[in-house]
């Protein structure tokens, strides 16, 4: 099939740039580097999660309120937070794996109404609803170790 | 010079396959863009702290890098570049702005994102290799070009599908190491898979209900998800390829209808690259004259 074969042998610097992008591609997790696009350690779902919270959050009146205002929102797309990415996310307690304690999701939200004014009415009432493995098969709320909190405005 | 290296060096192939294959990087690389500026608004953090180091272009954070028309204009730039290099125009020039441009384009997204996406990583590397071997094979391809035969001239080097496939199989095994490291042997519970699939998955899908239904069935979704990642580099040998191939484009299919994630993209180079198309048009047993002819060119005479 190649018996036209006319063209020139390649010299060697013709592999110079793909074995310097490959090199990098393949070098850059060794120096600890997770992420520095167009190169990557691919660190997409490599935390194993086996639990996580979900949050709803409502004023006095009952009007469901913003997560993001409230430092409760998912910040979490499956890429481990912290690499890749230019900036930090807007500040949050939610992280995949981890349940909050009720002093920590009570401290953020009262940072986060300082940080962003926000007309809330009397108090804020956070629904904490813990899913994890139910019966060896499926994942749900775990009523036991869900709770309601109320947080009390300055 | 080892053998191997020299045989990808002086090795052309005809490049039909090349020619297809780079046609499908730019055209994806090309609606990879087209999400740049349709979520513009939506994507973008304003105001919090920078993070640590995260692109190519992070020494160089400041205000031009957070403008949005920066980021309009690199997707702009890149689809003019992708345009004039699909025409076989301007090369080598294309070839390398339209990579240049792609880059740069995702390089500052990501430089003004609270999270990461991975979409783009991949092509970026398949952009770079390929400029690389429009410019280093520029004279073989005016040479083909004048003998009528731009398609399947003998310009296509061994190495340009050898660093692609290794790009591919480094990605995808940095992908299941990570997880091994991060998380051990325990990666595959099952419950995990569950939780991702109860927060993101479409839940009009079929699949989405039976992962969330049978813990059996997450696991081993995602004990054949990490097995196929590790192994990913024995795709490099011919004998492991094609069933390598067969499971990461069917890990992508279940990620691309359960999550509707943006690795169609990678799925098809996956294919490209492991499945026997490349011999399949070299044997003609795979005939793309059809779709090819329109866009030959006639020959002319050589100056």
């Amino acid at each position: 099939m190649h018996s036209n074969w006319k063209s020139p042998p390649g010299s060697p610097w013709e592999l110079i740039v793909p074995a310097a992008m490959l090199l990098v591609t393949f070098g850059l997790p060794f120096t600890g580097v997770v992420d520095c696009y167009p190169f990557s350690g691919a660190p997409m779902f490599n935390e194993s999660p086996r639990t996580y919270c979900e949050y709803t959050a409502f004023d006095g009146k009952g009007t469901v309120l913003p997560l993001d205002l409230l430092g409760l929102q998912r910040n979490d797309n499956g890429n481990p937070p912290g690499h890749g990415h230019g900036r930090k996310p807007k500040f949050s307690i939610d992280r995949l794996g981890k349940v909050s304690t009720k002093g920590q999701i009570e401290a953020a939200v009262l940072q986060s109404l300082k940080l962003n004014p926000f007309e809330v009415h009397g108090f804020v009432t956070v629904k904490v609803r813990v899913i994890k493995d139910l019966d060896g098969n499926q994942i749900g709320e775990d009523p036991n170790l869900s709770w309601i909190q109320v947080v009390k405005l300055p | 010079m080892t053998k191997t290296s020299q045989v990808w060096l002086i090795q052309r192939h005809p490049a039909t396959f090349g020619r297809v294959f780079e046609i499908f990087v730019v055209v994806w690389a090309a609606l990879l863009c087209l999400y740049l500026p349709l979520t513009l608004e939506t994507e973008r953090v304003v105001g919090t702290e920078p993070n640590i180091f995260a692109t190519i272009l992070s020494p160089f954070r400041g205000t031009l890098l957070a403008h949005p028309m920066l980021e309009l204009g690199l997707v702009i730039g890149m689809w003019t570049f992708g345009a004039l290099w699909l025409c076989q125009r301007w090369l080598p020039f294309s070839p390398w702005l339209s990579a240049a441009f792609f880059t740069f384009a995702w390089a500052v997204r990501l430089e003004n994102m609270g999270k990461t996406i991975h979409v783009s990583h991949l092509s970026a590397l398949m952009l770079w290799i390929l400029a690389w071997w429009r410019q280093t094979t520029l004279s073989e391809f005016r040479l083909a070009k004048a003998q009528g035969t731009p398609w399947s001239g003998l310009y296509y080097p061994e190495w340009v599908f050898q660093s692609c496939l290794l790009g591919v199989c480094f990605f995808y095994g940095w992908a299941g190491w990570s997880k091994l490291a991060e998380s051990g042997l325990d990666w595959p519970n099952g419950i995990s898979m569950q939780i991702w699939t109860r927060l993101w998955g479409n839940p009009h899908f079929f699949a989405t209900q039976w992962i969330l239904d049978s813990r059996p069935l997450a696991m081993v979704l995602q004990a054949m998800s990490i097995v196929f990642e590790v192994f990913a580099p024995l795709a490099i040998l011919p004998r492991f390829r094609f069933w390598i191939g067969l499971g990461l484009v069917g890990m992508h299919l279940g990620i691309i209808t359960v999550f509707g994630w943006g690795f169609h993209g990678n799925m098809i180079f996956i294919a490209l690259l492991m499945f026997p198309i490349r011999s399949w048009l070299e044997e003609g047993r795979l005939n793309l004259t059809f779709f090819l002819n329109p866009w030959t060119s006639k020959p002319r005479a050589l100056s």
